[in-house]
């Protein structure tokens, strides 16, 4: 783990913390807004429970009045019932008297006109001691009894009360219609004392058509009544004025018009004098306006002029108003706002602290529940660190209740896992390094036996190749050496055939013996055998020759553009010229003339074609040879076909072998016509351009060899200059593979100025090719290529056994691969020492792999380290001594030369596959 | 039906700005403020928009009332409902910009009063005189009124007599009368008590005569020895030996043609006396202050008429009905009953006839009275040109049990509408009413409209 994955992982802040910063901050708004709430909460609930409080206060105050001006109604009703009764019974007492007189006057006892007189005089009399006198009127409303005498006579009919009714004319009215019944009317008059009224009630006596009435004055009754009234509402505005509001509030009562009824101190004003400060109207019109309105709705808030106990004017008060309904009295009750607004505080205290009480017990019990719900996190973090930190052995406590607990368990389960996996893990460990010591011992054994078995092989076939090589020297040298004498012997032979011809048969020309003749013509035979045989022993061993030189790359070649029709006309001639003794075939010629030029080695494309219709020739007794060619997309095609013998099915490829000859059921008998390395040879040279030669025949019926070459044979020419580079050039020859062009041309360039040849190849299948045919010292492999790919490619060159050995270089971006039997690796992108350096240790190469050398004069034989130039200075100059040689230098230094130069000198070679040897 | 609201008024939030400035935290508290504050009512501003009443030449409304006597119970209702009328009216801004005055007067249901306040009343300049519980109030008043060519309203007053033999121009019956009331309850007795015993007892004045006589009709009970009759005097408080009386008699149903304090006497001692389980009790005139005085189980199951009722808006979604129940209990922590709605109808119909009228010269209210329909507190009533009667529906009601009425509130919850008629069916009609005044020797009309008299 890098330390800064440690410092995201560590625990900053712990979740408690965290929590208990946030309960706090939300303790904290709440707090604030508990607060503002009991403020708000406490003012409006004491403002409308003082508005409650005083609206009961106004309503009941109202009762008080309504009874109390009830019971004044009640009492007044009385005094006027009162006042009815006594009229009532005055007027029944006259009536009782009248009735008496009746009774007198139907009995007889008295006219009727003295039982008037009588009746009306005992009537004045008892009236005048009555005190509700009462007088008696007769239809007319002339006064017949009277307590004062003055007044009988007198008539009433004008006498009008202030409607202007005559009150005795409606008195009698009524008195009439109400059978027996009192008609009272209560009279008004114009002027006079009785401004209060007259009570009069009236009885009628119908025998008589009498009106008994009787009259009492309101005056004394409604002033008695005002008194009772006075003192009835002194006791109640001195019952209003102990109400109180608040700390000085009080209630003002007024009547209609605003003159002030009850007041703590104002008496007998009018509120309309009383302006209301800051407001444009008078007390009166603001206590109408306010008590008009809706119950509830009926107060107002104003500023009163008188200084509250600090001196300030502007002192708010509050008043709430109605209309008492009986008497029209407007109730108003005020009080000062500070007053009512003294139980606020209180108020807010008793909302808002138990309310932070609790936010507080509330706050402080979910952060000890977190506290103790945290605490398993806690530990299961410090169990989450030690687990990551690689302890196993420790355990998350699993009594945890809850989410949390099911957690800790699941947790320990997963370590306890861990630890299963972690022992399974250390068997299997210990269960494979066994294994792989006891394979490591095998592999070692079978590693030493292929070891063995692939140096024996090694040997086997480096002596082959010497041997191969020796062969080709030896034929080489051979042949050359087997020209000399046969040339001197055929030389002799024509020399001898001439001399014959023109010094022995001349003598005996004239006429010469016939066996002479026969003689002499059986020497020039046998000359001519000589002779013939001379010249098919310097062709075979001219083919022979060639393809030594062809095999040991020895052979010069002279390319240049020629016009295949011209060397196909003289092949064709030279084997006209010599046609087979008595064979009848035709040779054709079917070569177009405006075919394009060839590149190549004109002579030995006629070689080629020479080889083709001779062995054609030498094959067939009739019939006919065509010889055909064309151009097709770059390449030439040629055909030589015959109506020979043929060639057996088995044979066809096997022509192409050296020393191989068709030995043909008619062939067998025949005397060999050839060398057995004409197909061979074609063969060969065809290779060198890049060209392929087979044969096709129906044995019997002819055969038909074909062959194609490139036209200009381009690559084919590229590679025999790199191939004449090779011969011709110091330094190791590497094979370039790879796909990429650009890559290419700069491993090109690296290779190159660095001293090597190069060879390149865009793709695994043109690099097994190349491979094959330059064996070069070192491959450099890209992977990744078309057609096939490096993986492949070196495993094919490590299945050749000729190229099985020459070093790989892979040169790839997918560095190294086991999958790949590379010798080196070299990451793209490419390092150029890097690659040079890999590439000179694949070849052993090291310019600094020092030689050693220990002088056999030297007393005190030391060993001398030398680097390889100054090794092989001292070697030219004749060391004496013992000398250890790179491998590389060993190449260089003509070692054969020194050890014949310097016979003292003892050389090691080192550093190179072979075996050190000695020489 | 939806009981009223009787919580007291919401709290007004104080004016002074005790949340200014304060954390943006808040904010759930301030909107939660701003909502309460916003849900309360506004507390000013009433005053100012209706323009300033003339004062000084304000509008008088006389009301002579029972403050005190048998028919108190109805007077108190009278004036407090006027007084309220007469407030929303000046809020609004009087009557033809006139500030409206009321001028009250205790009749205590006596003529003599009536007469001596109404007189008193005019003289001191009142365009209109309403109120009264008595139909003998009324009569004495209509007939002062009819002399000086003031308008009158009948407020509480069911005699037939009152708009039939003393019948005036100048004069208006804002309820029903004893005929409405009979023939409204006449199929739902007939049903139940045909050829059944009926006692009546009776008030000794023109609305228990004509009530007995109207009520007799509606049940075909007019022998007057199979249904015998007791009369009591106006004002009696002691029943018991009429309800004795009736007692003896075994009747079927106790028809207790009585009113006020007089019905509530009687009730109470009948059911003290166990009358009640023995005989149907119909009360033809229920009021809730009757009621109230007679008490929940007194009244239980008692059947009777009322022209309207406090539960009536509720029923019918009545929203101008509700409000007036409502600002009622607001400011007197009761329900109104008939009387005071009657007297709240009254103040508003003149104040509407007089601005059909553009003037308070009474012909020209009258006019504008007559054959006019309106409808405030209840369905349309028509005020029939013919005898200015209110043509208007009359519910039958049953006492219900005292359970349901001391689950109220305010313990008034008393009445059980049983059915309506509408007043089409129920009023005396036209060629009846003709019959009648020709046979009490008066004319097949009402008086001619006629210029002033001065008192």
């Amino acid at each position: 783990m890098t330390r800064a994955n440690a410092d995201h992982l560590a625990l900053h802040q712990s979740t408690f913390w965290r929590l208990v910063a946030a309960t706090l901050v939300m303790s904290v708004l709440t707090a604030a807004g508990a607060l503002a709430v009991s403020i708000w909460v406490g003012s409006s609930l004491v403002s409308g429970i003082q508005d409650h409080a005083t609206l009961v206060l106004l309503r009941n105050t109202i009762d008080l009045i309504a009874r109390s001006r009830m019971s004044m109604e009640e009492v007044h009703n009385m005094e006027l019932a009162n006042a009815r009764g006594l009229l009532d019974l005055a007027n029944r007492h006259a009536l009782a008297e009248l009735q008496a007189y009746r009774a007198r006057e139907i009995s007889g006892a008295l006219s009727p006109h003295r039982a008037r007189e009588q009746a009306f005089a005992r009537l004045s009399e008892l009236a005048a001691l009555s005190p509700v006198p009462p007088s008696v009127l007769d239809a007319g409303l002339t006064v017949v009894a009277h307590a004062r005498a003055a007044m009988i006579g007198r008539n009433m009919t004008a006498y009008l009360d202030r409607e202007g009714l005559p009150v005795y004319g409606e008195l009698l009215r009524r008195a009439r219609t109400l059978d027996g019944a009192a008609s009272v009317y209560l009279a008004t008059f114009p002027d006079g004392a009785d401004q209060d009224g007259v009570l009069v009630s009236g009885l009628y006596f119908p025998p008589w058509d009498l009106l008994i009435r009787s009259r009492m004055s309101m005056g004394p009754i409604e002033a008695a009544l005002a008194e009772l009234n006075r003192s009835s509402f002194n006791e109640l505005k001195a019952r209003i004025r102990e109400i109180g509001i608040a700390k000085s509030g009080y209630m003002t009562i007024t009547d209609q018009d605003c003159n002030v009824l009850a007041h703590p101190n104002i008496e007998d004003r009018n509120l309309r004098e009383l302006p209301v400060p800051g407001k444009n109207t008078d007390m009166c019109a603001m206590i109408v306006a306010t008590a008009q309105r809706e119950w509830g709705e009926n107060t107002v808030r104003y500023d009163w002029d008188r200084p509250d106990d600090l001196g300030h004017f502007t002192h708010g008060k509050i008043m709430w108003a109605t209309q008492e309904p009986t008497t029209g009295w407007y109730v108003v009750a005020t009080a000062y706002v500070s007053e009512l607004e003294a139980g606020v505080p209180r108020f807010f205290r008793s909302i808002f602290l138990p309310s932070l009480m609790s936010i507080v017990i509330l706050g402080g019990a979910l952060a000890l529940i977190l506290r103790s719900m945290l605490k398993p996190v806690r530990e299961l973090t410090a169990t989450c660190r030690a687990v990551a930190g690689g302890d196993l052995e420790r355990i998350a406590p699993e009594d945890a209740p809850g989410e949390i607990g099911y957690l800790c368990r699941r947790f320990n389960e997963m370590i306890r896992s861990l630890r299963d996996l972690r022992d399974l893990n250390a068997r299997r460990r210990g269960e494979l390094e066994t294994l792989n010591t006891d394979l490591e011992r095998i592999v070692r054994l079978r590693t030493r036996a292929v070891e063995r078995k692939a140096r024996k092989l090694e040997e086997m076939n480096n002596r082959l190749q010497e041997l191969d090589r020796m062969k080709s020297a030896f034929l080489s040298s051979v042949s050359h050496e087997l020209r000399t004498p046969l040339t001197s012997i055929m030389g002799f032979a024509k020399l001898i055939a001439k001399d014959f011809r023109g010094g022995f048969l001349p003598e005996a020309a004239g006429a010469p013996p016939r066996h002479d003749r026969r003689k002499a013509d059986r020497i020039l035979e046998n000359l001519h055998v000589i002779s013939d045989e001379g010249e098919r022993l310097t062709r075979l061993i001219n083919d022979v020759l060639d393809l030594a030189r062809i095999e040991s790359g020895r052979m010069q070649w002279r390319d240049e553009e020629f016009s295949f029709h011209d060397v196909a006309a003289r092949a064709v001639d030279a084997l006209r010229v010599s046609p087979r003794r008595g064979a009848s075939v035709r040779l054709v010629s079917e070569v177009p003339a405006d075919l394009p030029p060839v590149r190549a080695d004109a002579d030995r494309i006629l070689q080629v074609l020479v080889n083709l219709l001779g062995n054609a020739v030498k094959f067939t007794q009739r019939g006919s040879i065509r010889l055909r060619a064309c151009h097709r997309d770059g390449w030439l095609q040629v055909e030589v076909a015959d109506t020979g013998a043929g060639i057996r099915r088995h044979e066809l490829l096997q022509v192409f072998d050296k020393f191989h000859q068709a030995l043909g059921g008619d062939t067998l008998l025949q005397k060999p016509a050839g060398t057995g390395l004409g197909l061979s040879i074609c063969h060969n040279i065809l290779s060198r351009y890049g060209g392929v030669i087979w044969a096709e025949s129906e044995f019997g019926r002819g055969a038909t060899i074909r062959f194609e070459m490139p036209v200009d044979g381009a690559s084919a020419v590229a590679a025999e200059r790199l191939k004449e580079d090779a011969a011709g050039q110091d330094g190791p020859l590497v094979l370039v593979v790879d796909d990429e062009p650009a890559i290419r041309a700069f491993l090109v360039d690296v290779l190159k100025d660095a001293g090597y040849r190069v060879l390149t190849a865009p793709d695994g299948a043109a690099a097994l090719e190349l491979a094959k045919e330059f064996r070069p010292d070192l491959i450099t492999l890209d992977v990744l290529m078309p057609v096939l790919d490096g993986r492949e490619t070196a495993r094919r060159l490590r299945a050749d056994p000729d190229l099985a050995r020459t070093p790989i270089l892979v040169v790839s971006i997918l560095g190294e691969d086991e999958d790949i039997p590379a010798d080196a690796v070299v990451e793209k992108p490419i390092d150029e020492e890097t690659l040079l350096a890999a590439v000179r240790r694949l070849l052993q190469q090291e310019e600094d792999a020092p030689g050693a050398l220990r002088d056999r004069a030297g007393k005190d034989a030391s060993v001398e380290l030398v680097t390889p130039a100054e090794l092989a200075q001292r070697l030219r100059q004749g060391f004496d001594g013992v000398a250890l040689v790179p491998g590389n230098l060993a190449k260089a230094l003509d070692l054969k030369a020194l050890a014949r130069n310097t016979g003292a000198i003892h050389i090691t070679r080192f550093g190179d596959d072979d075996d050190p040897d000695e020489l | 039906m939806q009981p009223p609201q009787h919580a007291h008024p919401s709290p007004r939030p104080p004016s002074r700005p005790a949340t200014a400035g304060l954390l943006p935290a808040l904010l759930p508290a301030l909107l939660l403020a701003l909502t309460l504050a916003l849900a309360a009512p506004p507390t000013a501003g009433h005053a100012a928009d209706a323009p300033p009443p003339d004062a000084d030449d304000p509008l008088l409304l006389g009301i002579n009332y029972p403050l005190t006597g048998p028919y108190s119970v109805e007077g108190l209702d009278q004036i407090r409902a006027a007084r309220m009328a007469v407030d929303e009216i000046n809020v609004q801004g009087g009557i033809l910009g006139r500030r409206v005055r009321l001028m009250p007067r205790d009749s205590a249901s006596d003529t003599l009063k009536t007469a001596i306040n109404v007189r008193e009343l005019i003289r001191s300049g009142c365009s209109m005189v309403f109120g009264g519980s008595s139909s003998a109030v009324a009569i004495a008043a209509a007939e002062t009124c009819q002399r000086y060519g003031v308008p009158f309203f009948g407020t509480l007053t069911y005699s037939t007599a009152t708009t039939l033999e003393d019948g005036h121009r100048m004069s208006f019956r804002a309820c029903n009368d004893s005929h409405m009331s009979a023939l409204t309850m006449a199929d739902w007795l007939n049903e139940r008590y045909a050829d059944k015993r009926f006692f009546y007892i009776t008030a000794d004045y023109t609305w228990g005569w004509t009530t007995e006589e109207s009520f007799r009709r509606a049940t075909h009970t007019e022998d007057r020895l199979a249904h015998p009759a007791a009369l009591t005097p106006l004002g009696e408080t002691d029943f018991r030996n009429v309800l004795e009386q009736a007692d003896a008699f075994r009747p079927d149903v106790i028809v207790l043609v009585l009113f006020g304090k007089d019905m509530a006497y009687a009730l109470r001692q009948a059911t003290a006396m166990g009358l009640k389980a023995r005989a149907r009790f119909v009360v033809p005139n229920l009021t809730l202050g009757m009621a109230e005085r007679a008490g929940p189980e007194a009244m239980q199951d008692v059947v009777g008429t009322l022209p309207w009722t406090w539960t009536l808006p509720y029923r019918d979604h009545n929203r101008r009905g509700i409000r007036f129940v409502e600002d009622f209990v607001r400011r007197y922590r009761r329900y109104p009953s008939t009387s005071g709605a009657s007297a709240y109808t009254i103040v508003y119909e003149y104040k509407a006839a007089v601005e059909r009228a553009h003037s308070t010269d009474p012909s020209a209210v009258v006019r504008a009275l007559e054959g006019h329909t309106h409808a405030l507190l209840k369905d349309a009533q028509t005020w029939r040109a013919l005898d200015h009667q209110s043509v208007q529906t009359v519910y039958m009601v049953r006492g219900k049990t005292p359970a349901q009425v001391l689950a109220d509130p305010f313990r008034l919850d008393f009445f059980e509408i049983v059915l309506e008629k509408p007043g089409a069916q129920t009023v005396l009609p036209e060629a009846e009413w003709r019959r009648r005044r020709i046979a009490a020797g008066l004319p097949p009309h009402l008086e001619p409209l006629t210029a002033r008299e001065a008192p």
